[in-house]
């Protein structure tokens, strides 16, 4: 009986563990260094990056802010016009666009966010070398060699500068960012008269219906979320149980396991910034979106109730 | 435990104390963050019956009895984090052991108490070249003891340490297509003991290159990939003294399905043509896997894993076919999974399950079937 087949190959097994580990161990050795000194351009392109992100979600939030006027209008004019059905349509289509707006404010929060520490990590980095170069600047120099720190000096309290300015606009963290999203407040005039009043607390309801409509849609994005992660959780909880003690088929490589399910993205998002942050990070977005609209709602049903309280009790 | 699976696990030790160490003493930075993304105890039970009084390389006695039962307890952590470094890396890490204790009954000679103690450790890092190109590397350790090994029907896979090494290239290609290539190199020597020298007839190594695409549309992702694999079993000899050794070619290619959506569902069929310098183990398989998890009312989850395979060998023989680790690689088995969550951070899941798969000796087939509780605890951090 024929029990072999002639030919024989190499098996660079050996070289190729041997280079997957120098591999890693290239990242991970220099990584704790460069983690506590990043250099000056790895902040620089840090920042960058965070400010390239934040310029797109706030161009977002621009173009959805847009949609939800035009989509006010639209209310404003189906209203003028006396049109039952058309009005219906009309507010479906702004609570969309407003919970849109909203949501968009909140990446736009999360960007702000990223961009604010990046900005600081640069400043410190180029405060240093403020200190470095003034410190330099008071020993003997030629005047060529001074003229060179002068024009270095110049351009790092430059920047610095440019990196307050843009932090002024940003704004502090993620709450806060959200504590500056816009929520209507109408203003007394002594000169209103109880229609007026009425009027504004009416605005004011349909405010609040509009807060309405995004709490709800977020309760339901939360509770979608936490059944995936569920899902997501059983499904490794699974693999992992039955693969521990090798009862699982492995395929043609030792290690091989089916990839852990990973909650999904909502498809509408994939282009969007929530696309980017993970499940977790996700349900913290829409859980603070939320709380903030709850807040919301809150403070402009009291103050409808304000200006129907006025109205009861200003002659007309 | 033999000594060198003492030795592997003070090994093991090591690199996960270094390895857990370099992440959490890596200083945070600016956009540096660590994150455990996931942290499971795992303690449970099960009762398990075995049918199949097969021959086994790893078990030096044998046992008339053609089915066996045995409860098993277990303990297990498993955990998995990532530190995303201010230089734009990633590091990975992941971590998974446990201890399973039988109490076998049904045997003609003696009840056994086998006992397995597994763990797995998994370091990476991973970082983008450019906007369209990312990298990564992975090493992954694991390592198997077996006490008290049972004869058959009850089989259980022998001790082993086994450690991997694999770079993954990845780029985007036109039309929103994702190419990836990966190399790997892995190496597996199990643990004999002195009554079992044969074990190490299952020592094995192998390089092996895999290409694929993958190409999303919306909640759906198909992944096509194709691949070669070199092994080498420097233990098994061939009698032939100008190539004294067995080594193989397994050529494999396929296709996987994943859709997330209400529910998850991943369908995988993949085929492989084993080809060898020895005649015994060459072999065509082709496995169809398929995982789906679902909500079911009452707060329930369902999961369902179940694999379909079908092995050829192409030419009969009166030898045995040693086939360390591939067992599982061509078994069929189903599972069906409940779980819920009991309390605040705790799961509890019900599974039953059925597998038919081979010893390491080819094409010979034995039968698991059983049910388990498992308790699921995630501590909050």
């Amino acid at each position: 009986m024929k029990l072999r087949r002639q030919g024989r190959f190499g098996v660079p097994i050996t070289g190729t563990l041997a280079l997957a580990g120098v591999l890693l161990g290239l990242g991970v050795a220099p990584a704790p260094a460069l983690a506590q000194q990043p250099s000056w351009g790895q902040l620089e392109a840090s920042f960058e990056l965070a400010r390239g992100r934040y310029d797109n979600e706030l161009s977002r939030f621009q173009q959805a802010s847009y949609q939800a006027e035009q989509a006010l209008l639209d209310v404003t004019a189906a209203r003028a016009a006396g049109d039952a059905g058309r009005l219906e349509d009309a507010f479906a289509a702004f609570h969309g666009r407003a919970f849109e707006e909203l949501t968009q404010w909140g990446v736009v929060a999360r960007e702000a966010e990223r961009l604010r520490e990046a900005a600081l990590a640069l400043i410190d980095v180029l405060d240093q070398r403020e200190v470095e170069v003034l410190s330099m600047l008071r020993r003997d120099l030629t005047p060529q060699s001074e003229v060179a720190l002068l024009q270095d000096l110049g351009r790092i309290r430059t920047r610095i500068l440019e990196i307050d300015q843009l932090l002024d606009r940003v704004g502090g963290g993620f709450e806060e960012n959200l504590d500056l999203r816009p929520v209507i407040s109408l203003q007394e005039d002594p000169r209103d008269t109880p229609a007026d009043l009425r009027l504004k607390a009416e605005i004011l309801d349909e405010q609040a219906g509009s807060y309405e409509a995004i709490i709800r849609n977020m309760e339901v994005r939360i509770a979608e979320l936490e059944q995936r992660n569920q899902l997501a959780r059983a499904q490794r909880d699974l693999v992992a149980d039955i693969g521990r003690y090798d009862d699982l088929p492995l395929g043609g490589r030792l290690s091989r396991v089916p990839a852990d399910a990973r909650p999904a993205t909502d498809p509408a998002d994939a282009d969007g910034g929530l696309a980017q942050l993970d499940p977790a990070q996700q349900l913290e977005f829409f859980r603070a979106i939320r709380d903030r609209a709850l807040e919301n709602r809150a403070f402009v049903m009291e103050q409808a109730e304000l200006f129907r309280d006025r109205a009861e009790g200003t002659p007309g | 435990m033999t000594r060198e699976a003492i030795a592997f696990v003070r090994q093991a030790a090591c690199w996960t104390a270094v390895a857990v160490t370099g992440l959490l003493g890596v200083p945070a930075t600016a956009e540096a963050q660590f994150t455990v993304r996931d942290f499971v105890v795992t303690a449970g039970g099960s009762a398990e019956g075995y049918r199949g009084n097969l021959p086994t390389v790893g078990s030096p006695v044998t046992d008339s009895a053609e089915v066996v039962s045995a409860f098993a307890g277990e303990l297990a952590l498993r955990t998995n984090a990532d530190y995303r470094s201010g230089s734009g890396g990633t590091f990975l890490f992941s971590f998974d052991g446990g201890v399973r204790q039988f109490n076998a009954s049904g045997f003609e000679q003696r009840d056994y108490s086998p006992r397995e103690w597994v763990g797995t450790l998994d370091l990476g890092y991973g970082r983008a070249l450019s906007e369209t190109v990312g990298f990564r590397a992975h090493t992954r350790i694991r390592g198997r003891e077996l006490e008290d090994r049972p004869p058959m029907p009850l089989f259980l896979q022998p001790g082993y340490r086994a450690v991997e090494g694999s770079l993954v290239v990845d780029f985007d290609g036109p039309r929103g297509v994702v190419y990836d290539v990966e190399l790997t190199g892995a190496k597996t020597d199990f643990f004999a003991p002195a009554f079992a020298p044969q074990v190490r007839l299952l020592d094995r190594e192998g390089v092996e290159i895999e290409a694929g695409a993958v190409i999303a549309s919306g909640a759906s992702t198909l992944r096509i990939f194709a691949g070669v694999q070199a092994s080498r079993y420097p233990k098994q000899e061939t009698f032939a003294p100008e190539d004294p050794f067995r080594s193989d070619r397994t050529f494999q290619g396929g296709v996987s399905w994943t859709r997330q959506a209400g529910y998850l569902l991943q369908i995988e069929l993949d085929a492989r043509a084993n080809r060898s310098n020895s005649l015994r183990p060459e072999y065509d398989a082709f496995t169809l896997r398929a995982l789906y998890s679902t909500s079911l009312p009452r707060e329930l989850s369902l999961s369902l894993y179940g694999a379909y395979s079908v092995k050829q060998y192409l030419h009969a023989s009166e030898f045995a076919r040693l086939l360390p680790g591939e067992e599982a690689d061509n078994a069929s088995l189903a599972y069906v999974s409940l779980s819920r969550s009991l309390a605040m951070n705790l799961d509890g899941t019900f599974r039953v399950g059925w597998t038919r798969a081979e010893t390491e000796i080819g094409d010979a087939y034995f039968q698991r079937f059983g049910g388990s509780f498992a308790l699921h605890y995630r501590p909050s951090f």
